[in-house]
């Protein structure tokens, strides 16, 4: 039975949950959408607050469903952090794009129930929970332009892959279930015997192949490039970083405590596979949306070097990453979805090809800079905050005795800044093709300042994170 | 007020951020310079501050750890963000703020109507905040950070007036230079974390203590710190730099090529002295370099006729006296040294300043002369300084070039103390040749065209600096004397340990007090002959002859330049074109390189081909990974 | 290891086994003697009319979702009502105040579907 008292560790969630209510209920009533939006964005910075505020929490609750610490309210944080800056870019976006409805803002919310819900599970049914919910609300965001056939098409491959992934993920918890008799994680974390059990181990394998699908890991990348580039822009940055981070940080803590070395093999293996596809296609690349979706793959081939790590410098390494990933991959999408809306015609999809950045540092100095710094970031040059998160990856994959792996990936890296600077160029050293000018709001500057502000900052001191959260 | 500590260094930030982000929009000068020089005069009361609390210590317990945050933490590599306040770096402090802030107060006057007016007091702030860092930080690291952060703003500010080419060029000169010293700098601490396993100088030092003397690490990082300090402090050979570095706006020399910036080799120095107290060897390269830098920047300087170079190379020489000081083993006379210099030069430059401004920015001394009548204040001013770095009793200067010349007598040797008193004879001859050409005589310029004047802005801080220079050396007067030296016992805690090494393999020799104060005679003698003939020989002159023999070579400052040209430059300029360029870098290099980009854009081209956008393909793939993700977990 | 699986293996492969092999056999003993007419499509006898790719009205799939989630809170609600009577008084108001919260949650939805006119059948 769920005590009284054991809601205020749950403030957060509750907050999200009833906004997302209320927002459904004013989108009907009032169709107001600055309430919409106000409400969606306040409650959002509320959870924010309050999971920093509540960071020392650790506990489980909720029937034995909920498992709250330190880690898990980090990454809420960075999942928060990355729902509320592509939240202040969208409108924007949504008035140029005229989507603008408030259900836009409502599944935004109940898809960051889904991720929290899964962040914080201690049971395998949560995790699913959590996951689907997320998952649902993504399909439909990603179908959200849904006059135009690119999008339509990105929601409808996104949901068959999707529903058919998790076709597997089910079926790993249910051989995990047949197995074991329960579906609580702590006690499957416990059962050291259950851990030779090969039933259990294809369990789990299967369990893990639904998690490499959404994070988008090779060969379960496939999605991702048609996705991203078909969704709306700024959902695509909000896919691309919240939902991935979700995932990452529900199955990170989960394959750590199991600790079977069977699945270092596997994960350093696709994570190898992951970089080697996502920065090597990116090469090739002329549009920049699908250019940062395989950069997004690569991301996750750098986070599976922390995953195969399986130690504590790893855990370091993945919430660092997420976080540096949150601000500079969500500030690129940002960039990208300004010069996008900007495009004169409003065409489906104009205005994301390569050559749209022909000398944008001399049309628009500020926004050419802003970009060039998130790309460093990505790229991983210091002393932007994406070198420190690959950093104690690669550490971490260093301490774990797989010297190979980082070294591969720091090989693999450097062919990611080849594509990287190939913008960089494009902007800097070539001629204007066009002189659109763009237009910039006021919420989706502050959101750039902020990410910008995030990049260089954690770049330079890294240390703070963890000390916010309390993570030595 | 340990806990408003953190504002001196903050505040300077923030009037960079201030003044260089909204500098433009501000677009008033007198806020401009209101907040820029706030900015340093806060920081300078909050240190004052901190310095009575000091005061107010057992001399023992005078050193407070501040750490503020873990700046890097990767393995045994942990850095932090800490400040070390003990009586040295509170000295730095007091210097580097409060005639950083006379000379912002100095520059509103003398950038007025400059276009980068902003601009030039974000830059000054910044100076000051990477100058404190350098001073306060307790770990190498950050001492690194401000290191590099004075270099740069020193760049930053000899190219200040960018739109000649002979700017943009010093300012190039004195990065590279002072790179070569950072490389140095950079190879002692990559030493130090290797074999002490920490860059905190606090857990260093201590761990030095069980060295015997000259060991060979201990001399490798000595000479690479000290191969930094050359190119930060200009001396033998990377002092060219100093001299081109006058290119720069005039508060600039006097803020960062005369007071504060050059002299953070000789901090560095003394900031690890126990490293040289216990490596005799690298002390003894110490004060031979001095001693040279010292004799040929003074020898120089006679045959400059650029007012500012003569101080440029008068500084280069007085920065060579400090290294003999500290190549003597006698810190605290160094950083004696240190800072009455920041009070003279400082104000002689300011003052040189002062006349470049009334002159219409002329700078040849050669075209000046009577500017006594004129420039009152300056004058005296100026004066004042030159009597103090000539060592004219009772001013500062004499009082610490005295210390110097006495430690070198006790602890070196009489030949030594000659070929010093020499040097500093050549002192008084080339300051007083500057005085006597530049104010007395007649004046040498279009007076119809030129009319001399004074802005009182600017003679402020001239006349602050006068006092300084005039009283600030009773801080530190010898013992014989019978007062306090309250400087060396300021210093005391901080050079103990140093001492007591030194002392352990040379005792200290106890010289009477007639010994001392026939010294004392000697020296006064000797500057006040040469500066009485310096200005017997130079106020009237009134022609100016091409130089012949010796005097040429004087003043082509011994073709050092030409020498490093066609010695160093040349010979890398031409390796670098022909092989480095054009068939390592070519052929080799960009063979490879593009071999390898080649290769992997067909790679991708070819790979790119299993995207093909039907789902089903993408679930086909998906599918064989998880059959190959199982038969590898049943078959394993 | 896997021994005890062994037989489970064996019926998932005879049932595949199974399918696949009556599919492709009937294919491969039946006489293949195609003609016009039965290749045409069949349609309850009658003839065709227009393309399979009909769109249907969005309303069919906004009936059906209204129906399932109505349905399964009828499973979940018939349960709750018959049982909560029989708990102890704590348990009793608790479970009362998680059965609310459920309606209500599926009573926003539904003032959603109304406000929006899904239900208006026009």
């Amino acid at each position: 039975m769920i005590q009284l008292h054991e809601l205020q560790f749950i403030i957060p969630l509750i907050t999200i949950c009833v906004a997302s209510v209320l927002v459904l209920i004013v989108e009907v009533f009032s169709r107001n959408r600055e309430v919409v939006f106000a409400v969606t964005t306040l409650s959002v910075f509320v959870a924010l607050i309050i999971t920093i505020r509540d960071i020392s929490y650790s506990t489980i609750i909720l029937n034995n469903f909920i498992n709250i610490n330190n880690v898990s309210s980090g990454f809420n944080i960075v999942v928060l952090l990355s729902v509320l800056l592509s939240l202040l870019e969208s409108r924007s976006y949504l008035i140029k794009k005229q989507i603008n409805f408030g259900e836009y803002y409502a599944i935004i919310l109940f898809s960051l129930i889904g991720m929290m819900l899964m962040v914080m599970a201690n049971d395998l049914l949560i995790v699913f929970l959590g996951l689907e919910m997320m998952s649902i609300c993504f399909y439909i965001l990603a179908g959200f332009m849904r006059k135009r056939i690119k999008s339509n098409e990105s929601a409808l491959k996104y949901f068959l892959l999707g529903a058919f992934m998790t076709g597997f993920l089910l079926y790993g918890i249910t051989l995990i279930y047949g197995v074991s008799g329960t579906t609580n994680l702590m006690v499957l974390f416990s059962n050291t015997l259950l851990h030779q059990e090969p039933l259990f181990l294809i369990g789990v394998g299967l369990f893990l192949i639904g998690f490499l699908f959404k994070i988008g890991a090779f060969p379960f990348h496939m999605w991702v490039p048609d996705v991203y580039d078909g969704a709306p822009t700024i959902v695509s940055g909000f896919m691309s970083t919240a939902g991935k981070i979700a995932a990452v940080a529900t199955i990170f803590p989960i394959i750590l405590k199991l600790n079977i070395l069977d699945y270092r093999i596997i994960i350093s293996v696709v994570s190898v596979l992951t970089m080697m596809f996502g920065n090597i296609i990116a090469l090739a690349q002329t549009n920049i949306k699908r250019l940062l979706a395989y950069s997004s793959i690569a991301s996750a081939g750098y986070l599976l070097v922390g995953l195969a790590a399986f130690n504590d410098m790893a855990l370091r390494g993945i919430l660092f990453y997420t976080l540096a990933y949150s601000f500079m991959q969500l500030g690129a999408f940002i960039v990208v979805g300004i010069i996008e809306k900007s495009s004169s015609d409003n065409k489906d999809f104009s205005n994301i090809s390569l050559d749209s950045y022909k000398g944008l540092a001399k049309r628009n100095p500020v926004l050419a800079t802003i970009f060039t710094l998130f790309l460093f970031s990505l790229a991983g040059i210091p002393p932007f905050a994406g070198f420190w998160g690959k950093y104690y990856l690669f550490v971490a994959a260093i301490k774990a005795n797989l010297i190979w792996l980082s070294i591969v990936a720091i090989l693999l890296s450097v062919i990611g800044i080849y594509y990287y600077l190939k913008v960089i160029v494009y902007m800097w050293f070539t001629d204007p093709e066009t002189d659109e000018t763009y237009i910039m709001s006021p919420l989706g500057t502050t959101a750039i300042i902020l990410s910008i502000a995030g990049t260089i900052f954690f770049g330079l001191f890294p240390e703070i994170f963890f000390e916010l959260i309390r993570f030595y | 007020m340990s806990d408003l500590f953190y504002l001196v260094t903050l505040l300077p930030l923030l009037g960079f951020l201030v003044n260089g982000l909204l500098g433009k929009k501000i677009n008033n000068e007198k806020i401009t310079g209101i907040i820029g020089s706030l900015m340093v005069f806060i920081p300078f009361l909050i240190a004052s501050v901190t310095f009575f609390q000091l005061l107010s210590f057992n001399p023992e317990e005078r050193s407070i750890f501040v750490n503020y945050f873990s700046w890097i933490t990767a393995g045994n590599l942990e850095i932090n963000y800490a400040f070390l306040i003990d009586p040295l770096s509170m000295v730095m402090v007091l210097v580097i703020t409060g005639i950083g802030f006379l000379i912002h107060v100095y520059s509103i006057g003398y950038m007025h109507g400059d276009p980068g007016f902003a601009k030039f007091f974000a830059y000054l702030n910044l100076f000051i905040f990477a100058m404190l860092h350098l001073v306060l930080a307790d770990n190498f690291l950050l001492i690194f950070l401000g290191w590099e952060g004075v270099g740069l703003c020193s760049y930053l500010l000899i190219g200040f007036w960018y739109q000649h080419k002979f700017t943009g060029e010093a300012a190039k000169k004195a990065f590279v230079m002072n790179r070569i010293g950072d490389v140095g700098f950079m190879i002692a601490m990559f030493i130090i974390f290797a074999n002490f396993g920490t860059l905190k100088i606090s857990e260093f030092l201590p761990q030095l203590e069980g060295y015997p003397l000259n060991d060979g690490l201990l001399i490798a990082i000595g000479l690479l710190f000290f191969l930094g300090a050359t190119g930060k402090s200009a001396q033998i050979p990377l002092y060219t730099w100093l001299p081109d570095a006058m290119a720069g706006p005039t508060p600039v020399s006097a803020l960062i090529h005369a007071a504060t910036m050059v002299t953070a080799g000789i901090y560095l120095v003394a900031r690890t002295s126990l490293l040289y107290a216990l490596t005799p060897v690298t002390t003894q390269t110490i004060f031979i370099i001095g001693i040279v830098t010292s004799l040929l920047a003074g020898t120089i300087a006679i045959k400059q006729n650029d007012i500012k170079k003569v101080l440029a190379y008068s500084t280069v020489s007085q920065l060579g006296f400090m290294f003999i000081a500290l190549g003597v083993f006698a810190y605290h006379v160094a950083v004696f040294h240190l800072v009455t210099h920041a009070f003279f030069k400082a104000l002689m430059f300011l003052g040189s300043g002062s006349v470049i401004h009334g002159m219409k920015d002329e700078q040849d001394i050669r075209y000046m002369g009577g500017l006594k009548r004129k420039m009152k204040i300056t004058f005296i001013t100026f004066l004042i300084g030159t009597l103090a770095i000539s060592g004219i009793p009772p001013l500062s200067g004499f009082w610490s070039k005295d210390e110097i010349l006495y430690k070198v007598m006790s602890n070196a040797g009489t030949v030594y103390y000659i070929i010093v008193l020499i040097s500093a004879a050549i002192t008084a001859f080339y300051m007083f040749r500057l005085v006597s050409l530049t104010f007395y005589g007649k004046a040498r310029y279009n007076e119809e065209k030129i009319h001399p004047h004074e802005s009182s802005v600017m003679t402020i801080p001239l006349i602050i600096l006068a006092v300084l220079s005039a009283i600030g050396g009773f801080i530190g007067m010898p013992h014989f004397l019978g007062v306090p030296n309250v400087f060396e016992e300021w210093l005391a805690p901080v050079f103990s340990k140093s001492y007591s090494v030194f002392e352990s393999f040379q005792p200290s020799v106890e010289h009477s007090v007639s010994f001392e104060i026939i010294l004392i005679l000697i020296s006064v003698i000797v500057a006040s002959v040469v500066s009485w003939y310096a200005f017997k020989k130079f106020s009237k002159q009134e022609t100016f002859e091409e130089e012949s023999g010796f005097g040429k070579v004087l003043e082509n400052k011994y073709y050092v330049d030409e020498v490093y040209d066609t010695v160093v430059v040349e010979p890398i300029k031409n390796v670098s074109d022909k092989f480095l360029w054009n068939i390592f870098d070519v052929k080799i290099i960009d063979g490879v390189i593009n071999g390898i980009a080649n290769y992997f854009s067909k790679l991708s081209f070819d790979w790119r081909k299993l995207q093909t956008g039907i789902v089903q393909d993408y679930t086909a793939i998906s599918v064989a990974g998880v059959i190959a993700i199982i038969l590898y977990l049943l078959l394993k | 290891m896997l021994e005890g699986y062994i037989p489970i293996f064996i019926i998932i492969f005879i049932s595949a086994a199974f399918a696949f092999l009556n599919i492709n056999l009937s294919s491969l003993l039946g006489p293949n003697r195609p003609n016009k007419e039965k290749l045409s499509t069949y349609e309850s006898g009658m003839e065709p009319i227009g393309t399979a790719h009909d769109r249907f009205s969005i309303k069919y799939y906004m009936v059906a979702v209204s129906f399932i989630v109505f349905d399964i809170e009828v499973v979940f609600l018939y349960p709750w009502a018959v049982s909560f009577l029989n708990f102890p008084k704590p348990e009793m108001i608790y479970s009362f105040v998680i059965g609310l919260i459920f309606i209500v949650v599926l009573a926003v939805g539904l003032i959603y579907e109304y406000k929006k006119g899904v239900l208006k059948w026009d």
